[in-house]
Formats: structure tokens, C-alpha cells, sequence
């Protein structure tokens, strides 16, 4: 099985991948990192961070970039 | 040769139950036979109709469902000492996987040697169907955990209650236990993403509370990570029940 690495941004700071995991194909990989993507966004958003980013690579090249980001406006 | 299997099942039910000496004798001269499995084999598919019960000698396993489009989830994980297709001895059916997590000895017991074991020993089968309630008070935590509880409370608790089973059979060390889970595991125990547990194991050593090193999990702040993990362990009723006089009926 091919090895794909999840390196992820959070309000900008970046956080390497080094382990990376293995999946049947790419798109078993791209489906990984979109449900990361949300995942980490609702739980990231509590601690007041507004954008996560996933970069999805292989060994060689970045595959997908997927960015959530949320509005948060409070009143007063 | 069953004494080494059986001594395993010996060490789990006397953890919680209270059992006399024939009950020992008993559980000892249950024919078991051995077979030795690698890691990540299904030992009993879903859909089997199994005669036969499998005991962990050795090694850890998990049960497991898949959906349609291929994700698993992981429902439970179990350790030496444990039978967690016990519910095959009433249930026909398998409903799950049961997979080897690492490589593992196992023992099968057939179902007619249980039964008659359940006939003879009243406190072995009063300790057996307490073992199937615990594996359900597990189930009801778990889907508390998976369903409520944010990433980092999660992984937490999964690491808490893994070392307070463990510990309960004597398969600490120093604390410290083993921990063959790769993080694509953990994620489908918890319900989360590879990416989700490879953040909150990160913020977990950050904060003090564990540190993973060639396969091995040491707290190194138990309380805290208790706390961290909403980890209160009466769920697994570790404390040996009173001893039964005649609880035949219940198998």
C-alpha cells in the first residue's frame, strides 16, 4: 500500500507529517484528508482557531490542498 | 497442553470474581486447543457460525465492523485472559469481526465444554456472565467516548482504561504498558481521523501526560491524565463480586 502524508496548517503554524499512513489509493487518501480537515476545524475552532489546512502528499509531490476555515463573529 | 491457556483465563476471572479451588480445577481441565495467529488475522468473520469459543492466551485482538464503502470501525479491544466471542455460546451468528491486532496464541474452547462447565461450576458461570455484562459497561463508555467526548478526552480515556485493564491482570510494567495500536488504529477506535489522533497524541506529550516509546505507553502524570481523559473506572467493576451459591439459572 502506498504511503501518503497529512501535513496540516492551523491559523498558518505548520505541523509535519513524518509518519504518514498507509492507504489503498489516492482517493481512499484525499477522502482521509477531507474528513481531517472538518474533523480537526470543529474541535480547532473551540480553542479559537479559525483555518486548517491539509496538504496531502505522497513521497514525491503534493497531491490535494484542503483549506476550512470559519467566521466567527461574536456581538458586543 | 491447556495449562498455560487456561492459567491465562484463570488470571482474568479471579481479577473480579471470587473462585474456589474446584472452580480452578475446573477452568484447568478444559480442553483447549492452541492455535497460534499472526497480526491483523480475522479469527472469526462476521457472519460465521462459530461452535467453538476463542480465549486470548497472548497477544491483543479487536472486534470490528465495516461499512459498505469500506470504513472500519473498531468496537472494542481485548487482551489475554478474555473471550470475546463468549456471546457466540448463545448468539449463532457472528455480527462482527474478531481480528488479531498483534500476533497471538490463542485457545478455542468448544461450546459443549463451556456449557458444561456452566452446568457443573455455578461460580464460574456466574463469573463468566459477569465478564459479558463488563464487556457491555465497556460498550456504553465507549459510545459515550466516541459520540460526546472531543479528540484529546478520547485518546485519554482509551489510553487510561487500556493501562487499568492491563494493570488488573499483572501486564504492566512499571506502569508502563504495551501498546501495538498504529495510528490508523487508534482513529478507528476512536472515531476520528488518522490526522485528528496524530494531533492529540502530539498534544498529549506536549502537555506531560504520556510519552509512546518503542511501542510502550507511559503515563508519566497518571492523575492528570485520568482527569484529562473524564476517566472514572468503575464502569470496568473491577472488584471481585460475592461469590454465587447457586447461580445455575443464568446460563
Amino acid at each position: 500500500m502506498p504511503r501518503f502524508f497529512f501535513d496540516r496548517y492551523e491559523d498558518g503554524q505548520f505541523f509535519q507529517d513524518e509518519e504518514g499512513v498507509d492507504e489503498a489509493d489516492v482517493r481512499l487518501a484525499e477522502m482521509e484528508a477531507a474528513r481531517a480537515a472538518f474533523d480537526l476545524a470543529e474541535e480547532c475552532l473551540q480553542e479559537g482557531i479559525t483555518s486548517v489546512k491539509i496538504n496531502l502528499r505522497d513521497d514525491e509531490e503534493l497531491i490535494l490542498s484542503l483549506e476550512v476555515t470559519s467566521n466567527l463573529e461574536r456581538r458586543g | 497442553m491447556t495449562g498455560p491457556l487456561a492459567t491465562a483465563l484463570i488470571t482474568k476471572l479471579t481479577a473480579a470474581n471470587i473462585l474456589d479451588g474446584e472452580d480452578i480445577r475446573a477452568i484447568q481441565g478444559l480442553p483447549i486447543q492452541r492455535r497460534d495467529f499472526g497480526p491483523q488475522q480475522i479469527i472469526v468473520r462476521d457472519g460465521a457460525r462459530p461452535k467453538e469459543c476463542c480465549l486470548i492466551a497472548e497477544g491483543y485482538a479487536f472486534r470490528s465492523k465495516t461499512t459498505l464503502d469500506g470504513q472500519r470501525q473498531i468496537l472494542s479491544l481485548h487482551i489475554p485472559g478474555e473471550i470475546p466471542d463468549l456471546q457466540s455460546l448463545h448468539l449463532g451468528v457472528m455480527d462482527h469481526d474478531l481480528t488479531t491486532l498483534t500476533s497471538c496464541t490463542l485457545g478455542f474452547i468448544s461450546h459443549a465444554a463451556v456449557n458444561q462447565l456452566n452446568r457443573t461450576r455455578s461460580n464460574v458461570s456466574a463469573a463468566l456472565w459477569r465478564e459479558i455484562l463488563i464487556d457491555a459497561a465497556i460498550f456504553r463508555e465507549w459510545i459515550v467516548n466516541v459520540g460526546r467526548r472531543p479528540g484529546i478526552v478520547r485518546m485519554a480515556h482509551l489510553l487510561a482504561e487500556l493501562r487499568q485493564r492491563l494493570e488488573s491482570i499483572g501486564r504492566t510494567t512499571d506502569g508502563a504498558f504495551e501498546l501495538p495500536l498504529t495510528q490508523h488504529d487508534l482513529a478507528d477506535c476512536l472515531g476520528l481521523s488518522t490526522v485528528h489522533v496524530n494531533r492529540v497524541l502530539q498534544e498529549l506529550r506536549r502537555e506531560g501526560l504520556i510519552k509512546i516509546d518503542r511501542g510502550a505507553c507511559h503515563f508519566l502524570d497518571k492523575v492528570k491524565l485520568e482527569e484529562r481523559g473524564q476517566f472514572e473506572p468503575i464502569y470496568l467493576h473491577q472488584h471481585p463480586s460475592p461469590k454465587v451459591v447457586d447461580a445455575k439459572v443464568l446460563f
